[in-house]
């Protein structure tokens, strides 16, 4: 064995943790060199020392200060166990009332929803102009109901045989026309 | 109601007999008794721990009764397959280290630490033999007070290990556990700290 292993197994050596073979190996470096025999008498009287420093008690006011501190602590402790236990009467109350409101608005906007699930969409009643009778084109009074002389029976009936395209249209653009106006209302909000 | 610690000698040979995870299994189911038997067992060893950590007695008292706080409201989710003094190590331990960063950070608390040790030399000798001759005495508090400047003197993650092995006796596993070091870097801090410790304390020796 040399001194640097005797250095490096020098902790082990001293608590006693080495196997039998290194053991009896660093006894016998030490027993040769005085180098690391110097070295292991100081370090065993320097250990040796500090071993017997004495020991410290706890002073007298030590006892009184954690009784103080742990019934703090205990203190604190149920003030937040009694939080995980349940809410007070105070934020029960509260708690409550808040559920009975919400659940008041949503049975009133309930009852609403469902009253417009009920609704049915119809369309607005059409109103519309009676058809001029034919006997009367000619004599209708001028005005925006007069009926074109040209939109006469026998006029539409010739367009189908085979009529220029430029007196069709003419006679398209002079038709009558009398759109009705209609669009879906809510005719009822009632069932 | 609180647990009432008595700080006396807890003479019930039901205690006295039961393993640490024991005691903790009887706190939690309601016996506030245990908790002042773990409080017995430990609070002399974690000042000693904690005081050769950072060196300021008082600090040490309030960081120990600040274990105990932290036990006490922890307790419950203690893993219990593991021990017990390892996990309260742990807890002074990190303490101990907070307070020393504190202390890097805060000049004035190292003043005041300093300030107190200063004040501590005023004190009368209470705690050496008084059977013993004054010279004996002198030179028993300066081989202490060498010895205590020689611990203060190691870098801080040497020195908590070296004290839990050297002071506690706490095995190199142990150590590794409450220091949150793997067993490798456990074994060459405490070879180093071992070995400067020495080298500081040696020429007083001479």
């Amino acid at each position: 064995m040399d001194c640097g292993r005797f250095r490096d197994n020098h902790a082990a050596f001293i608590d006693n943790a080495l196997d039998d073979v290194t053991l009896s190996a660093m006894r016998s470096h030490r027993a040769e060199c005085a180098d690391c025999a110097d070295h292991d008498a100081t370090i065993r009287r320097a250990l040796l020392l500090f071993r017997n420093l004495p020991t410290i008690e706890p002073s007298a006011e030590f006892g009184r200060r954690l009784n103080a501190r742990l019934r703090a602590t205990e203190r604190s402790l149920s003030w937040s166990h009694a939080g995980t236990r349940g809410p007070s009467w105070t934020s029960f109350a509260w708690a409550a009332s808040g559920v009975l409101a919400a659940g008041y608005i949503l049975v009133a906007n309930f009852g609403r929803v469902a009253d417009m699930r009920h609704q049915e969409l119809a369309l607005a009643p059409v109103v519309v102009t009676a058809p001029v009778p034919s006997a009367t084109i000619d004599s209708a009074p001028v005005g925006p109901m007069r009926i074109s002389p040209m939109a006469s029976p026998a006029i539409v009936a010739s367009v189908s045989m085979g009529m220029p395209v430029w007196p069709a249209a003419l006679l398209a653009a002079q038709a009558p026309m009398h759109f009705a106006v209609t669009e879906f209302q809510v005719v009822s909000l009632r069932r | 109601m609180a647990a009432e610690v008595a700080f006396k000698r807890i003479v019930a040979p039901k205690w006295s007999t039961m393993e640490d995870s024991a005691v903790v299994g009887a706190f939690l189911a309601g016996d506030e008794r245990a908790f002042q038997v773990l409080v017995e067992r430990y609070q002399t060893r974690l000042l000693n721990f904690v005081y050769r950590t950072i060196g300021d007695r008082e600090k040490a008292e309030d960081l120990v009764q600040e274990v105990f706080i932290r036990v006490y409201r922890h307790l419950h989710r203690f893993d219990r397959s593991k021990k017990f003094s390892t996990w309260v190590y742990t807890i002074a331990s990190n303490l101990a280290k907070n307070e020393l960063r504190n202390r890097s950070r805060n000049p004035l608390v190292l003043f005041q630490t300093i300030r107190r040790n200063w004040e501590d030399e005023d004190r009368p000798l209470q705690f050496e033999d008084p059977a013993s001759r004054p010279d004996d005495l002198y030179r028993k508090r300066h081989l202490r007070e060498l010895v205590e400047a020689s611990v203060a003197r190691l870098p801080e993650h040497h020195r908590q290990v070296f004290i839990l092995r050297e002071l506690e006796g706490k095995s190199y596993e142990e150590i590794a556990e409450i220091t949150a070091c793997n067993l490798g870097t456990v074994k060459s801090r405490l070879n180093r700290a071992r070995t400067s410790f020495a080298e500081i304390i040696a020429p007083a020796l001479r």
